[in-house]
């Protein structure tokens, strides 16, 4: 599903030159579970980025569903991005102004759907994240974990065929984090492809496959659990 | 999606309901000033136009020579022109004449009232003008002589409930018929009378004798141009002059020029003496406009430096919604439509408040202003415009700048807003502060030139003197009795009757020496006065003396005048010499008063004759000698009603004639100073929301200079400097622009106050006490905070 060759990422100021991503190769299968570890700085989130097509890479190839895109423009980008890819982020990134359930429904706006069938969708979703109850809050009235969860139903709800996961329980407590990796591994065995940049060792455990990154460079990888297609 | 940001834009306003409400109270003062003054300036414009023949009624005016060349111009022309004009001008359809300067009693049944808004008119006077008769017939209403015209509100106050049409009313003894009713006349026309009588009640050999005393007006035949006309016009004029002039017992030898004016540039640009009422001014309307701007760029610049220090907070959600697959121009549409939204409901609220306080304005400037939607739909489509035009203005540059931020650069926390924004804000505050300190300068300035003009020594003594105008002939019949009962009274110092009176105006003739030449003559002011006039004013005489009652041919064969007649007609030493007035009266010159301000300050002293005529009494002038002003007031009442039962006690005190004349000025005054009052605190509003976003932002920098050491004094030093800095700035760009107006203004003046530098200073200084007053709450708090609290922030 996603193919990295030799990609590279820079990032220039007028005097300073920060190579974030260097030749990194990467591939991830249609339904696996990735997770990518590393000290800060090593260049996670930007690979994360540069996948989630949020950020063009500076060189090398990026082929997403067999399609190179990354010349794409960010109207292109924003295209692909909006009906393939779910985020997740650590702080949640919800919009205090919205309520739980406008916050779910908020991907929805911008593709084309009618508002019976956005109704379904979101009421769905929210049951599925045991979140339905809470619909009428806005952010700031939940818990973290709660909150999470509205980010996760946010995530899934255009039913992505990729989550993108930026260290999801970093800002969460033991049971919350787990309580929210079990539902990502729950999509990943209905079919969606996940990639979690995590510091956690001990979340890393849920993926088929973890990524370490050293200095924008794949340094290893590790092999969790026998994925097959 | 549109149901998404209006629910977004609507939460936000409820969320910071201290920001959105100054935000929108704050452009809808705005606008509601600008609504007002508007309204005002389009009733302005609106004079005289109601008439269906507007565009093509004229008044004629004429030039008289003044001195050394130079003419002046009057609205008035010879009460022949009219008939002579229309019989010789094919394109000129009609003519009427109007005297207005005579004063009855008018009388109907036992109701009787001194009346001076009397116009003899022809009648044409109805075909010309729109002056719609509510009943009688107006083609035939001002044929007999016997008849007269009504307004609506004159026949209330005579009739009641009665129809008063064909009923009698005695005016000086006579019986006239009402033959019609008017509606009320319009506030916007510069005509305003109670009664309409024919000419043909006048005496035509009296008429003739009138001169130069009629107001002429014109309608012009449909699709000529004025122009045409011209020579043809000035031609005929001066053919009538001439026999005018040929009446005068010596040769006159002089030109009178006579022109026209256009009906509806009468209220705005003609300011001649004897004009009909107090016009507007042209340079007023002016100067109300830029008010009106001047207020709206304030409040536009603080509704737009809110929306965008206010939209930084919006950065995350901005972020978040393009990473959901949001196109740059769904978010510029939603932020435009969120300060569209705002905008709109400043609008709307404006509307209120107009509501609220049409009244006052009105009060204020002295007008009958209403704001019927359905009179003022361009009006009111053009202030829907402009707050659209202010929500996009306030939207699109953070539409345009936050729809371009690096949504991840956002979610990371990195700022992305740089100086440039600042930068613009910065401009924007100095340029609204500027505003401020050049209005608050130019309240000082006016106030300075309206407390001279009041104050100004006027060469004679306008405290506590009493005219009584509007007599009948009995009373008037009765002077010398009159004046000799009113001296009986302790309360009253001094009596003197006249047809003049300081601050009014004085008539005008030609005055040379005797046995030269009339062309040598000058154009003098006259004063035509009884005995003890000079005493009654305190006017002083700085060579020979004043009339004297025993002295039998200083009624007939003296004439006082003032210093600039001497000066004038080239006289060192005028006593003894004899002056030849318009060659009908001569005298000897017998006294040298020291000049005085006979009319308004807006004006050089004018050469004034002045000499003893008591035919032509139509005023008492009373100084007082004492506070208790009713008592005087009701003796003085006591006195008159023996000589005449129906004398109704109409009086005024000079001194608040004086201040009058300077009404446009004080109306303009009290304009600028709510104009600034309001603009302070549109920008105190938009300061304190301004700086509270400023102070956040540094919250950080804050803490870590307080870890540091830094004491609270340098804190709120570190914070105030800023905003110093920009009403120091302000005051650069303020001071020169306030000076340069101000100097134009002063220039209508022909007396005036110096401009004072220290003005601009206490303007400068308030507009920093009002900054650092309004900053300082939010300043203080924030530097005796806990520095950990500030760290924690981030």
């Amino acid at each position: 599903m996603i193919k990295t060759v030799d990609l590279t990422k820079i990032y220039r100021t007028d005097e300073v030159e920060t190579v974030a991503l260097n030749n990194v190769n990467v591939e991830v299968a249609k339904g696996e579970f990735v997770a990518v570890m590393g000290p800060s700085g090593c260049g996670k989130s930007t690979l994360l980025n540069v996948i989630g097509l949020l950020d063009n890479p500076t060189g090398g190839e990026y082929h997403f569903n067999a399609q190179e895109v990354a010349k794409y423009t960010e109207r292109m980008r924003t295209n692909l991005r909006k009906s393939n890819i779910g985020f997740i982020f650590q702080s949640f990134n919800l919009i205090d102004e919205l309520t739980v359930y406008e916050n779910v429904e908020l991907p929805l706006l911008y593709i084309k759907m009618s508002s019976a069938e956005r109704k379904k969708r979101v009421n769905e979703i929210l049951d599925r994240m045991k979140i339905a109850h809470r619909s009428k809050h806005f952010p700031q009235q939940l818990s973290g974990g709660q909150q999470q969860r509205v980010a996760v139903a946010r995530a899934v709800v255009t039913t992505p065929k990729l989550i993108l996961a930026d260290e999801p329980t970093g800002n969460l407590d033991s049971a919350n984090g787990e309580e929210v990796m079990d539902m990502l591994t729950q999509l990943n065995e209905e079919g969606t492809t996940i990639i979690m940049v995590t510091h956690s060792p001990s979340f890393a455990e849920y993926a088929h496959r973890v990524i370490q990154l050293f200095d924008g460079h794949i340094v290893t990888e590790n092999i969790k659990k026998e994925f097959h297609l | 999606m549109f149901k998404n940001y209006m629910k977004v834009a609507i939460r936000n306003l409820v969320r910071h309901k201290v920001i959105s409400f100054i935000n929108i109270f704050g452009l809808a003062i705005g606008m509601t000033t600008f609504i007002l003054i508007i309204l005002f300036v389009r009733n302005e414009f609106s004079y005289d136009k109601f008439h269906k023949n507007a565009d093509r009624i004229y008044r004629i005016t004429t030039d008289i020579p003044k001195e050394n060349g130079v003419y002046e111009t009057y609205p008035i022309s010879s009460g022949k022109m009219g008939p002579v004009l229309v019989e010789q001008i094919p394109e000129i359809i009609k003519a009427t004449r109007i005297f207005a300067y005579w004063k009855r009693t008018i009388q109907y049944e036992d109701k009787y009232f001194n009346e001076d808004e009397i116009f003899w008119v022809d009648p044409a006077f109805l075909e010309i003008f729109t002056f719609p008769l509510i009943s009688g017939d107006s083609k035939n209403a001002l044929n007999e002589p016997n008849s007269v015209i009504l307004t609506q509100e004159t026949a209330k106050k005579y009739f009641g409930d009665i129809n008063p049409l064909n009923k009698r009313m005695i005016i000086e003894n006579e019986n006239f018929t009402v033959t019609g009713i008017l509606k009320n006349i319009p506030a916007n026309s510069h005509l305003h009378f109670d009664f309409l009588l024919p000419f043909a009640a006048f005496d035509i050999n009296n008429v003739h004798q009138q001169g130069f005393s009629f107001y002429t007006y014109f309608l012009l035949e449909k699709n000529t141009k004025i122009n045409e006309i011209k020579d043809k016009f000035q031609t005929v004029c001066q053919e009538v002059t001439e026999v005018f002039l040929s009446g005068f017992p010596v040769e006159m030898d002089v030109n009178f020029n006579s022109l026209y004016q256009a009906l509806t540039d009468i209220h705005l640009y003609s300011h001649y003496n004897y004009e009909l009422e107090i016009n507007g001014n042209i340079i007023y309307v002016y100067i109300f406009i830029m008010i009106a701007v001047i207020i709206m760029i304030i409040a536009g610049i603080n509704f737009m430096n809110l929306i965008t220090a206010k939209s930084e907070d919006r950065a995350n959600e901005i972020s978040m919604r393009k990473i959901m697959g949001a196109k740059r121009n769904e978010l510029i549409m939603q932020f435009l439509g969120e300060s569209v939204l705002m905008s709109l409901i400043a609008f709307i609220v404006s509307l209120g408040m107009v509501e609220l306080f049409i009244n006052p304005f009105n009060n204020l400037m002295n007008c009958e202003l209403s704001f019927f939607y359905r009179d003022n739909i361009i009006l009111f489509c053009v202030i829907f415009i402009i707050s659209i035009i202010i929500g996009i203005l306030s939207g699109i540059y953070p539409a345009i700048f936050l729809s371009k931020f690096n949504s991840l650069k956002t979610i990371r926390g990195i700022s992305q807003f740089g100086n440039r924004k600042s930068f613009l804000r910065k401009i924007l505050v100095i340029l609204q502060f500027s505003i401020t300190i050049f209005l608050i300068s130019i309240v000082f300035v006016i106030n300075s030139q309206l407390t001279y003009l009041k104050n100004k020594n006027l060469g004679f003594d306008k405290e506590h003197i009493i005219v009584l105008k509007n007599f009948s002939r009995k009373i008037i019949n009765n002077y010398n009795s009159v004046k000799d009962e009113l001296l009986k009274n302790p309360d009253i110092r001094s009596v003197t009757g006249s047809q003049h009176i300081p601050g009014e105006f004085p008539s005008a003739n030609i005055v040379s020496i005797e046995g030269q030449d009339m062309k040598t003559g000058i154009t003098m002011n006259e004063f035509r006065i009884g005995f003890d006039f000079l005493k009654t004013y305190g006017i002083k005489i700085k060579y020979g003396r004043s009339f004297s009652e025993e002295i039998s041919s200083d009624i007939k064969d003296a004439v006082i005048i003032n210093e600039t007649a001497a000066k004038k007609l080239g006289l060192e030493s005028p006593l003894g010499k004899r002056l030849n007035i318009s060659g009908f009266t001569y005298g000897e010159v017998i006294g040298v008063v020291e000049d005085f301000h006979f009319k308004s300050l807006h004006q050089n002293i004018e050469p004034l004759i002045i000499h003893l005529q008591n035919m032509w009494i139509s005023n008492i002038s009373i100084k007082i000698q004492t506070n208790d002003i009713q008592r005087t007031l009701n003796s003085i009442k006591k006195e008159c009603i023996k000589f005449d039962p129906f004398y109704d006690l109409d009086y005024y005190f000079i001194d608040d004639k004086f201040d009058q004349m300077y009404k446009t000025e004080e109306q303009t005054a009290k304009l600028f100073v709510i104009s600034s009052i309001l603009a302070i605190f549109i920008s105190m509003l938009g300061l304190f929301a301004l700086s509270s976003f400023i102070i956040t932002q540094r919250t950080k920098e804050i803490g870590i200079r307080k870890v540091m050491g830094a004491p609270v004094s340098n804190i709120i030093w570190l914070l105030s400097k800023e905003f110093t800095k920009w009403v120091i700035l302000a005051n650069l760009i303020a001071w020169p622009i306030g000076y340069f107006i101000m100097d134009k203004f002063l220039q209508m003046f022909a007396y005036k106050a110096e401009m004072n530098i220290w003005s601009f200073i206490i303007s400068g200084l308030l507009a920093l006490v009002i900054a650092l007053v309004t900053v300082g709450y939010q300043t203080i708090k924030t530097a005796n905070s806990n520095p950990v609290d500030a760290l924690k922030y981030e």
